[in-house]
């Protein structure tokens, strides 16, 4: 019923820097311009992910996995199986989390949270390929591959505060993000690794819906 | 006095009443029509201060459609109403900006919402742990960098811990959500609450808001309904508006017709305008002085002028009968001769009309205070306007030839019919009822009252019970007080309560709840340990325990919740008002939950505190008004007499002129009584009216027979109570009970006023006899033949009732009650704790008989009550009633041979002290006597509507973990689940024999279920044989001599060898001392035992050789429910051999699978826990321990006690194993009440009975065949095949069922 700010799933971004001024396609290279301009083809993405997150508060790394789905313009679904049971959606601007073993439900309107929207919106950035939101939000170092990288710098001092740099990954035909590496200020890391993805699968209508969280 | 004077007084009079009646105003509000003081307006204002529910809840059908279509049709409504103007607020689905604000409403508060017991799991090292895997959890998930922040602030979750709390308590209703709409348990059905800008009591006839609400509602795609307040206020406003529109319109149109049809002439009803608008003037005038009227007695201001016109009518027929010159003047003259000819009739029948109008304004109720000054004023303006404008008018408008009818000699049979009539009336009289709720006088439409039953069925809590109000100057003392109070109601058995408890804890409880808590370091080192073994780093959680511990950072008050939806919740609970804070617990009453129990543990809990339900409100209106009722008829009839006997100053024409009375009342009641119309404030007041008219119409009559003018007379009585009926008579038509019952009434007493008045009246003004001698003669053999009855029944109750033996004097102790629900009388006592009460009794058989029935007679009244209800629902007709138990008495003649001695000794000790009702019956002692015999005749009534069909099992030796020999039992018997909240735990220590404890009844000297101090466990299951059942000695009571005498197995065999039992029965014993247990398989002809091996099941069939070839007891096995309980039980024996405690005995005890352990619909008949336990027990016979389940059946959980602490006098239980899914028991419990409903419900209700049973009940056989029948008796076959093939599939519980849904398949197209 409730939804506690704080389990948000606020990965990544901060709306703030959206009004920075965005790099433009032309100081970009040509490679990183055709990559972004691939990514944003895809209509539908599936991947399974392991997450591994090393924290001070935890003597070892915690890490998790499950499955990731993603439709454009702007659903998306992440599962996890391992250690536990867990779903979040994201739905337009509303928002859910599912944690069915503690028996947890939580919903958010974002329009109601515009303070939080750009966080959670940001997600959807990288997976989207938007290249101009992403501009818009960060730094942007491409890095020639194979595997080509991308690191992301936030522009915003807010943005600031909660990532010091997202490495994205890409390989693959057709080419995906299959790593993501998140640096907090405070040195915690995030890794996020995609595998057997599936690029524009036909996804299940419910599957971004909470009550598939049950089963 | 000439013409002119007569018109300057009558337009006096007019323009003062006239001003007067100009000042008249109205209101809707009920609590009106009470008196100002006492306490029902009292439980009135607190009805609607905290019940006039001013929010609507709004269904919408999606039943058979896909889920997204009814979310969206529920999104789209919602915005549609959402949009309207008139409603504030609309909510169908939890808003994400709710989760918000309650999390940050909780947040600072947490600590203080989580009930103690849970806290203390939360915080225990293991709670801790588990806190701490679920924060890692989400730690892990895709938030977990932000969530880390808000990990540190509350790292054992305990927001979420009260969130939780709060979701999972619920309050009274039952909504679920999906995809965060609210929908019903179903899930078909989608609700919304609207609330209104208007609150309900501002809803008038026709009020806007409901046509918009329709108007809204209609647009939906699928099917969508309300309920609320605002749509029974507005029901019953226009209710009372059409009512009282249709009776004054109907009412006036019968009125020209009756003038246009009796006359030959519409001049009377011109003439009769004059004297009329008087009366019509004083009546407004009276209603305005009397301050705002109801609409209740607005609607008889229009009966009213029908009774004043009889004057006119009188004086009109007479002086249409008088010679008269010809012109106004010589019309005149007549006039007035006319009016000095009835002027003592008139005088005589206006005054008494005015006093018994008069009398009602003495009443407390303003209801009837309202209708006594109206009346007075229309009687006394009707007077004042015939003798000033009458004559006048009659000399205007003047005179056609009247119809010259025969009515001072009608022949003999009519004076026969009215007395006929009325001596059947005076005997339908008994049957009367009164309905004294005041609630019911305007009460809202058939289809609202039952979409209330529905939605309170689906959702729970609508239709309230009751309340607890309490009231204090500060707050904090207001919910001290509630806590107190929920906590008691916690253990009282039917009653379920919703405060404000769970969002406001009072400062007591809270304080308590902190109290609890290990200190700082010690929780410190706890939260620790946890999280360094679940991996988290040294230090990462320092200082947790410190801001965990901390005080809240502001006051948790109503105002906390006022962001968040829970605020309405908190408003329905709590409320400022004059004497500070008002806090109210709603009470939702199971079918049989006792108001004085529960009123003691609320007023033990929180003495200021008041119990408010409807049920005894009602019962308080019925006495009150009753009470004042009596007394305003006695004034009544005094002042008649008083009057006739200041007239006649001789019997014969008083008792003619009051025999009009007599007989309107006879037919009056016992009309009323035949058509089962309960009488209510309104329409007794009417009673007092309708004296007043039967008197009128008698002293006419009486003074027209004297004058020899009894033809005009009876002509004007024939045309005044066919005006008064046009006027009062004509609100038989209304739909408002409180409006039709009193204009059924003055239509049967009029009717017989006017009949007697006709009939009997002329006659003995002549002195002639009344009957005929051969009726005479018919009517003194009927007398003479009651009379014999009546002797021929007390010869019998001399043969038949039984003689006490001799006692010895009554023990002297003081009674006392040291604490609620302990009662002590010397050293004997009675304990109510955990919900169940105790006994402990000791001395000689009569001192254990006095001191038991002074200790628990109240008990025993209710049992009776109950016990004796069910029999007259069974068997209507009081005269088969008397004739049954008669014959019983007959049947089972002299049955206290077949006692012992003391144990009659106790019976007669018991009904010396216990208080009786029911010695109408028979005397109590006999009465008791043959109540023995009940579990007798109810074990011969095996699987039968009156069920007994009890399962249980004995263990030992290897089969249990300490080798404790078990004895666990059900005691299935559904006579009425008081015998369940009312049963009684007894130890017994006896001057002769075994101390014993025993699990019985209130009044009951017998044992079905015990265990003695030498460790002897005696239960007794319902057997089967051929052997006839006759009297003999009952087998509670040779269970009672097993467990007072026996203390081994062989001691128990030779006295059920000795004793000649009843009828068949399994008796289970089991010693754990010696570690041996045997099954006695007894019927009156042999006793077989059977030794238990370890573990042995017993259901309600015979095993040994001797019965093998039994008829009946192959009938039982074949058709009844016995077999597959008892292979279920010894599949549950053999899964767990070896791991036999009390506490997996519950459990089996609890089962409801099938054999093969398929899981059974709810309440179905072959599990072991069939919602019908009267009792459940698990008895450790080597531990001299007992578990008792407590109510509702298995669900309320278990209480246990110990023999040794018991019969040392200490009856505090010492452990209670808690309840489960009690909602799921009296779930069963409504569902079967509707299938008994539907049962005699003609096919259409009965298949909405049947679905809404199988809603409570799914999948259940009986339920769905119920459904099955239904839809077949309508001529659904094709749809009743489905539902009967699913009863087949579920499985049926008795072979015949299975035979009769095979039927109805065969019969299915």
């Amino acid at each position: 019923m409730a939804l506690p700010l704080h389990s948000l799933p606020g990965l990544i971004l901060i709306a703030g820097a959206l009004a920075q001024a965005p790099a433009t396609e032309d100081s970009l290279p040509a490679e990183a311009v055709a990559a972004w301009q691939e990514l944003s083809q895809v209509r539908s993405l599936k991947a399974r992910f392991v997450q591994t997150r090393s924290t001070k508060l935890l003597t070892r790394p915690l890490e998790s996995s499950g499955v990731l789905r993603f439709q454009r313009p702007d659903k998306l679904a992440w599962q996890m199986e391992t250690p536990g049971r867990s779903l979040m959606v994201m739905d337009g601007s509303r928002v859910g989390m599912a944690y069915p073993d503690l028996g947890v439900r939580e919903e958010l309107d974002l329009a109601d949270q515009p303070e939080v929207a750009g966080l959670v919106q940001g997600m959807m950035v990288w997976l989207a390929g938007d290249l101009e939101q992403v501009s818009a939000s960060y730094q942007l170092q491409w890095q020639p591959g194979p595997p080509r990288s991308a690191l992301l710098t936030p522009r915003d001092e807010t943005l600031a505060a909660i990532i010091a740099s997202l490495e994205l990954r890409l390989d693959g035909d057709p080419l995906q993000v299959q790593h993501v590496r998140l640096v907090e200020p405070d040195g915690d890391v995030v890794e996020i690794a995609l595998h057997d993805l599936h690029v524009d699968p036909e996804l299940p209508a419910d599957a971004f819906q909470l009550s598939t969280a049950e089963r | 006095m000439t013409v002119k004077i007569r018109l300057a007084l009558s337009a006096l009079l007019l323009v003062l009443l006239g001003l007067l009646g100009a000042r008249l105003q109205l209101t809707d509000d009920l609590g009106s029509l009470l008196p100002g003081h006492g306490p029902l307006p009292r439980a009135l204002e607190l009805l609607q201060r905290f019940q006039v529910a001013d929010t609507l809840l709004v269904e919408i059908d999606g039943t058979g459609q896909q889920t997204e279509a009814l979310l969206a049709a529920t999104d789209q409504l919602g915005q549609r109403l959402d949009e309207s103007a008139a409603i504030r607020r609309v909510r169908w689905r939890v808003q994400a900006s709710d989760g918000v604000a309650l999390q940050r409403a909780v947040a600072p508060h947490a600590l203080d919402l989580v009930p103690g017991d849970v806290l203390a799991e939360r915080l225990s090292p293991q709670g801790l742990q588990r806190s701490l895997q679920g924060q890692l959890l989400k730690l892990a998930g895709p938030g977990g960098s932000m969530f880390e922040a808000a990990f540190l602030q509350d790292p054992l979750d305990l927001s979420g811990l009260a969130l939780q709390q709060l979701r999972a308590a619920g309050g009274p209703f039952r909504i679920e959500t999906a995809a965060g709409h609210f929908m019903d348990a179903s899930g078909q059905r989608a609700v919304l609450f609207v609330e209104p800008v208007a609150p309900a009591v501002e809803m008038g006839p026709g009020a806007p808001l409901m046509a918009e609400l329709q108007q809204l509602l209609a647009t939906c795609p699928l099917p969508a309904r309300y309920l609320g307040g605002h749509r029974v206020a507005a029901e019953s406003a226009q209710r009372i508006f059409d009512d009282v529109q249709r009776a004054a319109l109907a009412g006036a149109v019968l009125l020209v017709v009756l003038f246009l049809a009796g006359f030959r002439s519409f001049r009377p009803v011109l003439g009769g305008l004059g004297p009329l608008l008087p009366a019509a003037a004083a009546t407004l005038a009276a209603g305005a002085i009397m301050g705002p009227l109801h609409g209740i007695n607005l609607g008889f201001t229009a009966a009213l002028l029908g009774l004043s016109v009889d004057y006119w009518i009188h004086l009109y027929v007479a002086a249409a009968r008088l010679p008269a010159e010809p012109g106004f003047s010589g019309r005149l003259a007549a006039g007035v001769r006319a009016l000095r000819s009835i002027g003592p009739a008139l005088l005589l029948g206006a005054g008494s009309t005015m006093g018994a109008f008069g009398v009602l304004c003495a009443s407390s109720f303003p209801v009837l205070r309202n209708l006594g000054a109206m009346g007075l004023a229309a009687a006394a303006g009707a007077l004042l306007g015939t003798w000033l404008l009458g004559p006048l008018a009659f000399a205007l408008v003047g005179s056609r030839a009247l119809p010259s009818p025969r009515l001072a000699g009608l022949p003999r049979w009519t004076r026969l019919m009215v007395l006929a009539l009325t001596a059947l009336g005076l005997l339908c009289a008994a049957r009367s009822s009164f309905d004294g709720d005041p609630r019911n006088l305007l009460p809202p439409a058939p289809e609202t009252q039952a979409l209330e039953r529905e939605f309170s069925d689906r959702y729970g809590g609508f239709g309230t019970g009751g309340m607890v109000v309490l009231e204090h100057e500060r707050l904090g003392d207001a919910l001290d007080a509630a806590d107190r109070v929920q906590a008691a109601l916690a253990a009282v058995p039917g009653v379920d309560s919703a405060g404000p408890g769970l969002l406001l804890p009072g400062p007591a409880l809270r304080s308590a709840r902190r109290a609890d808590l290990p200190d700082s370091d010690e929780l410190q080192t706890r939260i620790d340990a946890a999280a360094a073994a679940l991996g988290f780093a040294p230090q990462a959680l320092a200082g947790a325990a410190q801001r965990l511990l901390a005080p809240a950072s502001a006051a948790l008050e109503p105002q906390t919740w006022a962001p968040t939806p829970l605020a309405e919740l908190t408003k329905r609970h709590v409320q400022r008002s004059a004497a500070g804070w008002s806090v109210m617990i709603s009470l939702v009453l199971g079918d049989e939950a006792q108001l004085e129990p529960t009123e003691a543990m609320v007023l033990a809990a929180a003495p200021q505190a008041e119990l408010v339900v409807p049920t005894r409100f009602a019962a308080q209106g019925v006495e009150q008004i009753l009470h004042e009722l009596l007394r305003l008829s006695a004034l009544s009839a005094a002042w008649v007499l008083l009057l006739l006997v200041l007239r006649y100053r001789r019997p014969r024409p008083v008792l003619a002129a009051f025999s009009p009375c007599l007989a309107a009342v006879a037919w009056t009641v016992g009309g009323m009584a035949l058509l089962d119309i309960p009488w209510n404030a309104v329409s007794a007041g009417g009673m007092v009216l309708i004296l007043g008219l039967a008197l009128d119409y008698g002293v006419f009559m009486l003074e027209g027979a004297r004058r020899e003018a009894a033809n005009d007379t009876g002509y004007a009585v024939i045309m005044s109570a066919l005006t008064t009926t046009a006027g009062f008579g004509i609100l038989a038509i209304a739909r408002a009970p409180a409006l039709y019952a009193v204009g059924l009434a003055v239509l049967l007493g009029m009717v017989a006023a006017a009949a007697t008045s006709l009939s009997l009246v002329p006659s003995l003004v002549r002195g002639e006899p009344l009957l005929g001698s051969r009726l005479a003669r018919w009517l003194t053999g009927l007398v003479l033949a009651a009379l014999l009855l009546f002797h021929l029944d007390l010869l019998a109750t001399q043969i038949f009732f039984l003689s006490p033996p001799a006692a010895p004097a009554p023990p002297t102790h003081e009674l006392s009650s040291p604490a609620p629900g302990d009662q002590r009388y010397g050293p004997n006592r009675v304990l109510l704790a955990e919900g169940i009460r105790s006994a402990y009794l000791e001395g000689s058989p009569y001192e254990r008989g006095y001191a038991a029935g002074l200790l628990t007679g109240e008990m025993d009244l209710r049992l009776e009550q109950q016990l004796l209800g069910t029999f007259a629902s069974s068997v209507p007709n009081a005269i088969a009633r008397f004739g049954i138990l008669r014959g019983v008495m007959l049947g089972a003649n002299r049955l206290d041979r077949h006692f012992l001695p003391e144990q009659l000794q106790e019976i007669h000790g018991y009904t010396d002290a216990a208080e009786d009702r029911y010695d109408w019956m028979a005397p109590a002692y006999t009465r008791k006597v043959y109540y023995h015999a009940i579990h007798d005749i109810g074990q011969a009534l095996v699987d039968t509507p009156v069920v007994m069909a009890c399962t249980g099992f004995m263990a030992g030796g290897a089969a249990t973990v300490d080798g404790h020999w078990l004895l666990a039992r059900n005691f299935d018997f559904d006579g009425g689940s008081l015998f369940d909240q009312e049963k009684l735990v007894v130890f017994m220590r006896p001057d002769d024999g075994i101390p014993f404890v025993s699990i019985s009844f209130a009044g009951m000297s017998g044992v079905m279920t015990g265990l003695n101090q030498e460790g002897l466990a005696v239960a007794l299951q319902a057997g089967a044989s051929e052997a006839p059942i006759r009297p003999g000695m009952p087998m509670t009571l040779i269970a009672r001599e097993l467990l007072q005498y026996a203390s081994s197995l062989d001691e128990a065999e030779e006295i059920l060898r000795q004793r000649k039992g009843f009828v068949s029965e399994n008796v289970l014993v089991a010693d754990g001392d010696a570690g041996e247990a045997a099954l006695f398989e007894v019927s009156p002809q042999q006793v077989a035992r059977l030794p238990v091996e370890g573990s042995l099941g017993v259901s309600n069939h015979f095993r040994t050789a001797g019965f093998s070839q039994d008829a009946t007891n192959l009938l039982r096995q074949e058709e009844n429910t016995t077999v597959p309980r008892l292979e279920r039980m010894e599949e549950l024996l053999r899964t767990h051999h070896g791991q036999l405690d009390m506490a997996r005995a519950a459990e089996i005890l609890k089962d409801r699978c099938a054999p093969g352990g398929k899981a059974l619909p709810r309440g179905h008949r072959w599990a072991m826990d069939a919602d019908i336990a009267t009792h459940g027990a698990v008895i450790d016979a080597s531990a001299r321990r007992l578990w008792v389940s407590r109510y509702p059946n298995l669900a309320g959980g278990f209480v246990a006690y110990d023999l040794e602490q018991g019969l040392a006098g200490q009856l505090t239980p010492v452990e209670v194993v808690p309840a489960q899914q009690v909602r799921r028991t009296l779930d069963v419990h409504r569902a079967r009440v509707l299938l008994r409903q539907a049962h005699d419900a003609d096919a259409v209700e009965a298949e909405a009975l049947a679905r809404r049973a199988l809603e409570l009940m799914p999948d259940h056989p009986q339920a769905l065949q119920a459904l099955a029948l239904a839809l077949d008796d309508q001529g659904r076959h094709e749809e009743a095949a489905e539902p009967a093939r699913q009863a087949l599939e579920a499985p049926p519980e008795y072979a015949h069922q299975v035979r009769e849904l095979q039927a109805l398949l065969l019969e299915a197209p």
